[in-house]
């Protein structure tokens, strides 16, 4: 699924066949035995359709097929045309938070003062914000560093996490803070010492230190649980 | 519904201060399964419940002694079901215990196995905190997998209290069909089918016949059933498979799965011989252990266990350099060494 | 700005002088696979998330496994920290070098070592691509169903260690589900095997520890991937909605159908 600014910078970029007046587009992909395909076709277009849908469209062949795919893959590239830089977020959440998410991202970007275009593989909830920013601009980036922390703890907060697919690296060292308690992260480093006593494998990275977590200072949020549901953090 | 993680993390704290060993007891179904543990029973089987299951999010999450019969029929009520199709040794059978000894059924080398749709879970460690694994989210790569790891661990490296496992729609159609073949000749027939996008779930050879299941849309399984040509049959066979109550596994002192190559050859020792998993998994009901057979399952890149008749070894010896890695990764997570020791392998 | 690393707060290692690094690992590396100037350096500063840049203090490029086994050794004994970079397109920082350490290229490991089409698998080297392995058995019907965004460029090992996943994981599985067996060196440098030809192995389930584990525990240098019977046919549908939180909601309702179970195998 794309939203409208990612799949009009797409639409622009790769000249998929997208509508570029929607307000979002879903892509949804069904391979197998040619007759469950036709089948299931029939089955999902009118199931899009009574989910409020305004237009369902077959890709008519396998070019057609491909260019649809290409304007999905061509986004991240597409969306760095609309904006000096974009800074792209990996959180997965459950499918059922979708609209209650995509509404908090857009309030947590604009108190973020950035835009953002939305990316989504919609069968397993991973979500792809990708925020627009301006490296050139005094501040810009630290900004969309702090919007990218700030969607990932919602992920967290809504039963999600905070990587579906691109890892922590050290991006999201601390946001490692946010999904797992302290007696957790301990695990994964004692896991750690069965293989590598001394530390030496990629240090810094995927785990963070109690030091770090202390200093990041970020409340723990723990599956959907966090210790003062009632203030409003958004 | 019962919530007892508070009671079982004094049992493991104290079991902890005391150094004394447990024995992690579900349903006991699958006791059998492993080398006898001698320690103070821990006791899962009242920790039980459905936590959230919600048949659009294709996940449940259910507390360890949650009966896997519940959660098979409440899956079945909403027309979904585990892919791994998981074996079955009793009603009393709990979700803790399918997963801690991580079997799957003969749907295995076609959809999955039981790790692979294990998305979270909720484990005492040995200073008895709660730690939390995975999630709910099929895409997640925070951190490492210790869930994953904890499928199949037979509760050596903690005590699973929930589990969150991914489920899916059940197929529309299935049908079973039955062939005259040899073992080898059913083998290599449903490997060149395996090279071939078919709605495949299941190949079974009791030594006797074939038997292959098809699973999905109507269309895909009349025509590949057509083309297949041979005999219909019932669909009561698989549940006998996945169970080992099937005639060919029954009736000998000793029987052994040997997991294997799908191409290796088929073993030759006394006894009589079925296979499973479209080849990739030999049953050998024999009269007594052959310990030739470890070593050859080992030359084969696969491994050999012992379902019934195990004296001490039931499980395939470990290479020295894996067995120490498995002993501090035990440690790591169980540094008093308290939970099942030595039920999967002496000294672990 | 998370490149900058903070020894009270990251790790920290004493810093060896470079011309020690050179004395000790240049030896046990082919010609030209050590690289310690700073121009040459340069390149691998980052990896696909360029905003973080940071430099080693050298960079190897073992070309067998005996040389991974003693430039591992080597740092080890050294007590020199080691990040692990494929092909440098990971989007979360993970093959950002730590300040002072060794960075180990698998870039030499490209070779595709065995395909067995009855099997259904291929044993390759980490340093494959990832759309190079489709590439090879799609004559023979078959595939490698992760696709990563970035499966033009990405790497195997880098597949592995991230335990990537993909537009169609959703049908077929993620990395984890897709692979049999690792070839695995520990800083150590003893050579393990991980996991096996047949579906499960004996033991604890290690491949599902090493697969995702980001270059924290070992370093990963032969792959048997799994392969998969091409569909017979995919189609596409494009649904369009006026409304952002109406296509939020259709999302929900979509579910893989009755006849199209998962496909990992």
């Amino acid at each position: 699924m794309m939203d409208g600014p990612a799949l009009r910078a797409a639409e622009d970029f790769a000249h998929a066949g997208y509508p570029k007046s929607a307000a979002a587009i879903l892509l949804c992909e069904l391979d197998g035995a040619a007759h469950d395909v036709e089948e299931e076709i029939a089955r999902v277009t009118a199931l899009l359709t009574t989910s409020g849908a305004s237009e369902v469209r077959l890709a008519r062949d396998e070019d057609e097929r491909k260019r649809f795919w290409a304007g999905r893959k061509g986004a991240f590239p597409a969306v760095g045309r609309i904006a000096p830089d974009y800074y792209c977020i990996d959180g997965t959440i459950p499918r059922r938070s979708l609209p209650k998410v995509l509404t908090e991202i857009g309030r947590l970007a604009e108190s973020h003062g950035l835009g953002v275009a939305n990316v989504f593989h919609a069968g397993d909830g991973n979500l792809h914000p990708l925020i627009l920013y301006d490296a050139g601009k005094p501040g810009d980036m630290e900004a969309a560093e702090a919007l990218g922390g700030a969607i990932l703890e919602l992920c967290v907060e809504v039963g999600g996490a905070i990587t579906g697919e691109h890892g922590v690296g050290r991006e999201k060292i601390n946001q490692m803070c946010s999904q797992f308690s302290d007696a957790e992260r301990e695990a994964f480093f004692a896991l750690k010492r069965a293989f590598d006593p001394k530390g030496l494998l990629n240090p810094g990275k995927t785990i963070p230190t109690l030091a770090r977590c202390a200093e990041y200072g970020h409340m723990h949020v723990h599956a959907g649980q966090v210790s003062h549901p009632h203030l409003e953090r958004f | 519904m019962t919530d007892l993680t508070a009671q079982l993390a004094d049992q493991v704290r104290a079991a902890t201060a005391a150094a004394t060993p447990l024995r992690i007891e579900g349903g006991g179904t699958r006791a059998w399964y492993g080398r006898p543990v001698d320690g103070q029973p821990l006791k899962l089987a009242d920790h039980k419940g459905v936590i959230d299951y919600d048949p659009s999010e294709l996940v449940i999450t259910a507390r360890a002694g949650t009966p896997m019969a519940e959660i098979e029929t409440l899956l079945a009520e909403h027309h979904q079901m585990l892919c791994f199709e998981p074996p079955s040794f009793g009603a009393a059978g709990t979700l803790g215990g399918a997963v801690a000894t991580g079997l799957s059924g003969p749907r295995r080398p076609f959809t999955g196995a039981l790790r692979d749709y294990v998305l979270g879970v909720r484990v005492l460690d040995g200073q008895g905190e709660a730690l939390r694994f995975g999630g709910t989210v099929f895409k997640n790569v925070a951190g490492f997998d210790a869930f994953r790891l904890m499928a199949g661990a037979q509760g050596s490296l903690g005590v699973l209290l929930d589990v969150s496992l991914r489920v899916f729609p059940r197929p529309r159609v299935e049908r079973s069909l039955a062939f005259d073949l040899s073992r080898d000749a059913g083998r290599d027939w449903i490997i060149e089918q395996m090279r071939r996008p078919l709605p495949l779930s299941g190949a079974f050879h009791d030594g006797h016949r074939l038997h292959v299941r098809l699973s999905g849309g109507e269309a895909a399984v009349a025509s590949a059933a057509a083309e297949f040509g041979g005999e219909d049959e019932a669909l009561d066979l698989w549940p006998q498979v996945r169970d080992l109550t099937h005639p060919a596994f029954q009736g000998s002192p000793v029987l052994w799965r040997i997991a294997l190559p799908q191409t290796a050859p088929l073993p030759e020792f006394d006894g009589r011989l079925a296979w499973d998993w479209a080849g990739g998994v030999a049953w050998l009901a024999a009269d007594e252990i052959d310990p030739q057979v470890w070593t050859w399952a080992a030359r084969m890149d696969g491994h050999a266990t012992l379902f019934r008749g195990a004296k001490g070894q039931v499980f395939q010896p470990l290479a020295s350099p894996i067995l120490k890695l498995h002993q501090r990764i035990k440690a790591a997570l169980d540094p008093a060494s308290v939970f099942n020791p030595g039920r999967m392998y002496e000294g672990l | 700005m998370l490149d900058q690393f903070d020894a009270r707060l990251d790790a920290d290692f004493a810093a060896l002088p470079p011309e020690r690094l050179r004395a000790v690992l240049s030896p046990l590396l082919p010609k030209g696979g050590f690289v310690a100037d700073v121009e040459s350096l340069r390149a691998f500063e980052s990896d696909g998330l360029a905003a973080y840049r940071s430099l080693p203090a050298c960079v190897v490029l073992p070309e067998t496994v005996d040389e991974v086994r003693a430039v591992l050794a080597a740092c080890s004994e050294l007590g020199v920290p080691v990040v692990a970079r494929g092909a440098g397109t990971g989007l979360s920082g993970g093959a950002l070098p730590f300040p002072g350490s060794v960075l180990l290229s698998m870039a030499k490991f490209n070779k595709i070592l065995e395909i067995d089409p009855r099997a259904r698998i291929a044993r390759v080297q980490p340093g494959v691509r990832n759309l190079a392995i489709s590439e090879a058995v799609a004559a023979m019907g078959l595939f490698y169903a992760p696709d990563p965004s970035s499966q033009i460029a990405c790497s195997i090992g880098g597949n592995v260690a991230e335990n990537a996943g993909g537009v169609h994981c959703l049908k077929y599985g993620l990395t984890v589900h897709n692979i049999l067996k690792l070839e695995v060196v520990t800083i150590d440098g003893e050579l393990m095997t991980i996991g096996s030809e047949a579906l499960d192995s004996a033991g604890f389930d290690l491949m599902a520890l090493m697969t995702g584990s980001e270059g924290l525990l070992g370093i990963v240098t032969e792959v048997m991937v799994k392969l998969t019977p091409l569909p017979e046919v995919a189609r596409v549908l494009l649904a369009c909605f006026d409304d952002v939180e109406v296509a939020a909601g259709a999302v929900a309702t979509i579910m893989p159908p009755g006849s199209c179970p998962p496909a990992w195998r």
